[in-house]
């Protein structure tokens, strides 16, 4: 009964809206598009068999991993690949629990233990750089369980000299809280997304978890960079600095231990957020836009930078719309009686002719690719989703920029 | 491997043909809501301006051969006070999403309130011929202004208090260029905004209170 009102907040929230709706449509088309050109060399095609199996190291950080060590070392132990050509060598970066004393009973099988003074994770696996032997040399997390297929599976991508490290899928282990679960569809969708990334050889991390490397090139680049807070992170990005490949190879499956805790999350995502500032917009920002490094400067660096600015100001938005809904709906109500005595249920009618279909649209439809990106993780990932697991989903789809 | 260079150029082109046509379909599928909205509303203002005509037939038919008009012309009154009141509330939701463009915006808001005032007038005849106890209210406002904001809601829910068959409220926007309106506020010396003026007698210029604005509506309820 007030007659009509106009919102010039409303009209400028509708045009950001729009933008940020096609930026993320036509973000999820693209890697729909690459999924679709991908899909029979992921599904289907026969690799050749390995016959030829490089000396190999395996270096396994460790600092206080009395918990887990013992699981990471049987499962390396049960690795497929040729017992003579395979070297296991255990960092121990200061640990002041029984984590030594658990790998020197591994001693018998062939596993080396090198200690050294605490001074992180960075000066641990150049230390175990050092005390390589195999022509390629690998990283795996004291926390991490490897499959007994992975190495034979990542291996024959260095058939290619120009391959300097390849990464595994990596899937949760602990997956009993919420919090876990949640981690466990994030993963899912990211082993995914990294193999479309190597579609378009624009993959930036090599994960701690299961990476393999060719110790010459690492050697010859200056080992690992021990001040780095994502010193996996910029080991990928110096590769591709040096214009070698990462990839990725989607049947080898690792599993890791993911932060069970809010704080531990918290401290966790903080730390890869400061790596990569520091390592994006920072060490490497002159592969920005720089056509010398391919589609990694001129479409991933962008988006990398893109991205996370979409999903705050995405966020703030939507904070910003619920304060404009409480400031005009709510507030008045509360402050003025006469507001909410007025109020009246509306129709479905008057529902539905009040949506917002130019933005309505392309966020419904941006959802559904969402959801078919997902399940297509899941179909990768050999597991298929059920309509819980969808709905803790929701925030994984966003990743898909 | 990495896809040739060829594919995932085609690849970006490929992707932003989809999203363009995505977007645009968007964008059309919002243009042919508004295109139903607004004949939505002139449908309903076309249908309701057809009433009122029968409903003058019909008092002329029964003024001049005889009948009980009162009994007649009141429950057709009432439904077209309360058809008029859902399309203000609907006219009210769609502008403040700015969902009108601009020359529909004027065109219905200019029918809307010429509507309202041949109803208003017929609602004062009907009230003489009658006598039954009803209430007429102009409802002077401006848009975005925070009083007349509380003033609209103080009559939303003195109107939902007595129901619409003994209060109707006719609300015209004092920023709206219209001759009629003008005349409107020239004649019950509308000075400010909100302005209510009740049963073409008491003028309220300013905020007025539901305190002080009820007991005056309900004296003219229980009057007559």
């Amino acid at each position: 009964m007030n007659g009509f009102d106009a919102s010039d907040g409303d009209l400028m929230l509708e045009y950001v809206l729009l933008g940020v709706s096609a930026i993320s449509l036509y973000l999820s088309v693209f890697w729909l598009n690459v999924l679709h050109l991908e899909k029979a060399r992921m599904m289907g095609t026969k690799k050749p068999r390995q016959t030829i199996f490089p000396t190999l190291s395996l270096i396994v950080p460790a600092f206080n991993e009395e918990q887990n060590i013992a699981k990471t070392l049987a499962s390396l132990l049960k690795l497929d690949y040729p017992k003579d050509k395979l070297d296991i060598i255990v960092v121990d970066d200061g640990s002041n629990d029984h984590t030594a004393k658990i790998v020197r009973a591994f001693k018998k099988d062939g596993v080396r233990l090198l200690n050294k003074k605490h001074s992180g994770k960075g000066s641990s696996l150049n230390f175990g750089l050092k005390a390589a032997v195999g022509e390629l040399f690998g990283i795996v997390d004291a926390d991490s369980t490897v499959e007994p297929d992975s190495l034979k599976t990542l291996v024959p991508h260095f058939s290619d000299p120009k391959v300097g490290a390849v990464i595994s899928g990596i899937k949760v282990a602990n997956q009993k809280k919420i919090l876990e679960r949640l981690q466990r569809f994030e993963y899912l969708f990211a082993t995914l997304f990294r193999r479309l990334l190597t579609a378009l050889n624009t993959l930036y991390i090599t994960p701690g978890v299961l990476s393999l490397y060719r110790r010459d090139v690492v050697l010859r680049l200056g080992g690992f960079d021990e001040k780095n807070p994502t010193e996996d992170l910029e080991m990928a990005l110096r590769l591709h600095h040096a214009f070698y490949k990462v990839e990725m190879e989607l049947d080898s499956v690792t599993y890791t231990t993911v932060p069970s805790t809010i704080r531990a999350f918290e401290r966790q995502r903080v730390r890869w957020c400061r790596g990569h500032i520091h390592n994006i917009l920072g060490k490497y920002r002159d592969m920005f836009f720089n056509k010398k490094y391919g589609l990694m400067g001129t479409f991933q660096f962008p988006l990398h930078v893109l991205a996370p600015a979409m999903m705050i100001f995405a966020v703030c938005l939507v904070l910003f719309s619920v304060y404009l809904w409480v400031a005009s709906t709510v507030w008045q109500a509360l402050f003025t009686r006469e507001a909410l005595l007025a109020f009246t249920i509306p129709t479905i009618k008057q529902f539905f002719l009040n949506i917002n279909l130019r933005v309505g649209f392309s966020v419904a439809v941006l959802f559904l690719l969402g959801l078919y990106l997902y399940n297509k993780a899941h179909v990768f990932g050999k597991k298929s989703g059920t309509f819980r697991e969808l709905f803790y989903s929701s925030f994984s789809f966003i990743r898909c920029c | 491997m990495p896809l040739p260079k060829k594919h995932y150029k085609r690849v970006f082109i490929v992707s932003g043909i989809i999203t363009l046509i995505v977007f645009l379909a968007g964008v059309g599928a919002g243009y042919w809501l508004d295109r139903f909205r607004v004949d939505d509303v002139v449908s309903a203002l076309k249908q309701n301006e057809l009433n009122l005509e029968a409903f003058l037939v019909e008092q002329q038919f029964l003024d001049a051969l005889g009948g009980e008009a009162c009994e007649i012309l009141e429950p057709r009154f009432r439904d077209l006070s309360r058809n008029l009141g859902e399309i203000g509330r609907t006219l009210t939701q769609y502008e403040s999403k700015r969902i009108f463009a601009q020359y529909d915006y004027e065109y219905l808001k200019a029918r809307y309130s010429l509507l309202e005032i041949r109803t208003y007038l017929l609602l004062l005849e009907l009230t003489k011929q009658c006598g039954a106890p009803r209430v007429g209210v102009l409802f002077f406002y401006k848009a975005d202004d925070e009083t007349s904001i509380r003033q609209g809601y103080i009559l939303d829910a003195i109107v939902k208090k007595y129901g619409e068959e003994k209060v109707s409220v006719y609300s015209f926007d004092r920023d709206f260029k219209s001759e009629a309106i003008d005349l409107l506020e020239a004649h019950y010396n509308v000075t400010e905004a909100p302005a209510v003026v009740i049963n073409n007698e008491i003028i309220k210029n300013g905020f007025t209170s539901r305190d002080e604005l009820e007991p005056l509506i309900a004296e003219v309820i229980k009057g007559d």
